[in-house]
């Protein structure tokens, strides 16, 4: 008896001590600023002083009546509904391509390998790069418009308010299709042959197969996918309008993430940054749930 | 199975029929115009990367005459430049001390709550796992600028020891889930025997559970690799001091400035000794990464 309860509690012991440094980094480096960011959006603070004014739920308010909140919000879900669009169906043809297609397996490891390469690479490097893309006067994009004698169509492609965003979206998708193509891949190779077999017999062609059989069997990862996109989005697009156009021209590319980080660190509000970014994690979380819910009701159909 | 046979037997003879004659070739059509898509992208991805890689050969007249001509002198003093003028070498190793550092410890922390999740049953172990998975939802943004300021009051910013502990705790949630995993499959008699050996619960961790959770440790290890030394917004707004810099926000500040010091050799050097480690780790670690990289993006958020 004795033993055991020794036993217990020298288990208990070593627990604590391997669980310790972990949920104590955590919540000293991840849950504490969260509830802190809840305690200042309550205060009309600069973040360099420490003059803090209590008052109450006036930076909410404000939130309201801010264009550029608006601005920012329209701005993120337009990009999550073109990411998730063009991401899912580039990611879809490349994973059917590499699996229906009868490419021999160097060439489509060689394929693989070069689709999933941006997904390495740092966002601060991927918008460098494609900020010569788009210069204006050095850039591939309108190079290539003079080359094949389209001219018209030049635009400064990220100084423009109406090209800024349509700017944005491709180099996202760019960085990001690989991975998904690499998820349904997986899925698609995970189908057992049979399936493909018995409606070859039923005379189905390519096409009839993919609704039939590949879009039903890999749901699943496609769901797993779009919600991926849709939750990511809202963490990485600002890292890459923070790096390409900082929100600008006139806040025509503003998402909601880089307009928080030029609230705090270019005007000083650090009150109202944090209350915008309360509303964030409450539009995500709510975001999150309705996605879950409404992906799984369609597979029940 | 017979019938089955006989029926493919039958199609494989229908196809010599000319009715199937037109779908052969609609289908060697087809699969022209994919692999002609399959190629598209290949160029699309490879040719940025190449264009970097020459224009970082290039001195800035040659830049400007025209940009995406191939170089006729290879200008390979750009690299001394870039390593030396621009600091590119003293970032690098900025960088690579904040990298070794965050993952050791990341690694470390992590498995040891890992292991502790994974094989002991106690009060409360499936609500903390679930704890540590919620953070992964969070978008960056949501708790950047409180983190900054709780940062800066514990004199953690201005330090790469600082961003060495924000980095470790931000991504533990992620890596305890990738090892939690790995660590699940490793079945229970090995440390059982290890116990009635007289083994203490420390012993097993480090003499079993780590060796064979190798695989494990190695995804989440180049996963955090990759983040830790591609990360640029954390930097960014931890470190001003140029002494400081890592090689991503060296990036960025280089590139910042060139409306008045143009260097366009230097800042595309710097753009490749920034992708290089990663190309290299990639190249070694190409099915590890694609691997983790899948599993983790639904956590990573």
């Amino acid at each position: 008896m004795t033993f055991r309860l020794r036993k217990n509690i020298s288990r208990n012991i070593f627990i604590i001590i391997f669980l310790f440094p972990a949920l104590a980094g955590f919540c000293l480096f991840a849950v504490y600023p969260m509830l802190k960011g809840m305690y200042t959006s309550l205060y009309n603070w600069s973040g360099v002083t420490s003059a803090m004014k209590f008052i109450g739920l006036r930076n909410y308010t404000d939130l309201i009546g801010d264009p550029y909140v608006l601005k920012a919000f329209k701005n993120e879900f337009l990009v999550i509904f073109w990411k998730v669009i063009l991401i899912i169906l580039t990611a879809l043809f490349f994973a059917l391509a590499l699996t229906r297609l009868k490419l021999n397996s160097r060439e489509q490891s060689f394929y693989r390998v070069i689709f999933f390469f941006p997904n390495i690479l740092s966002v601060i490097i991927i918008t460098n790069i494609w900020s010569f893309v788009y210069h204006p006067t050095i850039g591939i994009l309108n190079t290539g418009l003079e080359a094949i004698g389209l001219q018209r169509f030049w635009h400064a492609w990220l100084g423009e308010p109406e090209t800024v965003l349509g700017a944005l979206i491709p180099v996202t998708c760019w960085a990001g299709v690989g991975l998904f193509m690499i998820i349904f891949i997986a899925a698609i190779k995970g189908i057992p042959e049979e399936l493909f077999e018995s409606t070859i017999i039923d005379g189905a062609n390519e096409w009839q197969q993919l609704i039939r059989i590949i879009i039903p069997m890999i749901w699943e990862q496609i769901k797993f996918s779009v919600i991926t996109i849709i939750i990511s989005t809202f963490g990485t697009t600002s890292v890459f309008v923070i790096a390409m156009t900082q929100g600008g021209p006139d806040n025509a590319s503003q998402v909601v993430g880089s307009y928080i980080y030029e609230l705090n660190f270019n005007q000083y509000r650090a009150g109202y940054a944090t209350a915008l970014g309360v509303v964030l994690f409450l539009v995500v979380l709510i975001i999150t749930g309705i996605t879950n819910k409404l992906m799984n009701k369609e597979i029940d159909v | 199975m017979e019938q089955v046979n006989e029926m493919k037997m039958d199609l494989h003879n229908r196809s010599f029929n000319g009715d199937s004659k037109n779908k052969r070739i609609t289908g060697i059509i087809t699969a022209g115009i994919v692999r002609a898509f399959l190629l598209l992208w290949t160029l699309t991805v490879l040719y940025p990367l190449f264009w970097t890689l020459y224009s970082s050969l290039k001195d800035n007249k040659a830049f400007y005459k025209s940009p995406w001509a191939l170089p006729e002198i290879f200008h390979f003093e750009n690299y001394y430049n870039a390593f030396i003028t621009s600091s590119f070498g003293k970032y690098f190793l900025n960088s690579l001390f904040v990298v070794v550092a965050a993952l050791v410890l990341n690694l470390l922390v992590s498995s040891m709550a890992a292991y502790v999740l994974s094989k002991f049953k106690f009060f409360g172990s499936r609500i903390i796992l679930l704890f540590f998975l919620s953070g992964t939802m969070v978008p960056t943004l949501v708790t950047l600028i409180p983190l900054f300021f709780f940062s800066q009051s514990l004199r953690l910013t201005e330090k790469l020891g600082g961003l060495v502990i924000i980095y470790v705790f931000t991504n533990i949630p992620f890596s305890i889930f990738l090892i939690c995993g790995f660590m699940k499959r490793i079945p229970n008699a090995f440390s059982e025997a290890a116990f009635m050996d007289g083994c203490s619960y420390y012993a097993i961790f480090f003499r079993i559970m780590l060796p064979l959770a190798k695989p494990g440790l190695i995804i989440a290890g180049i996963l955090n690799l990759l983040n830790f030394w591609n990360e640029y917004l954390i930097a960014l707004t931890f470190i001003t001091n140029p002494d400081k810099y890592t090689v991503p926000v060296g990036i960025s500040m280089l590139s910042g400035t060139m409306q008045y010091r143009t260097d366009f050799g230097a800042l595309f050097a710097g753009l490749i000794i920034g992708m290089l480690p990663m190309i290299i780790v990639y190249g070694i670690f190409q099915r590890q990464l694609q691997e983790g990289m899948a599993a983790g993006s639904g956590v990573k958020g």
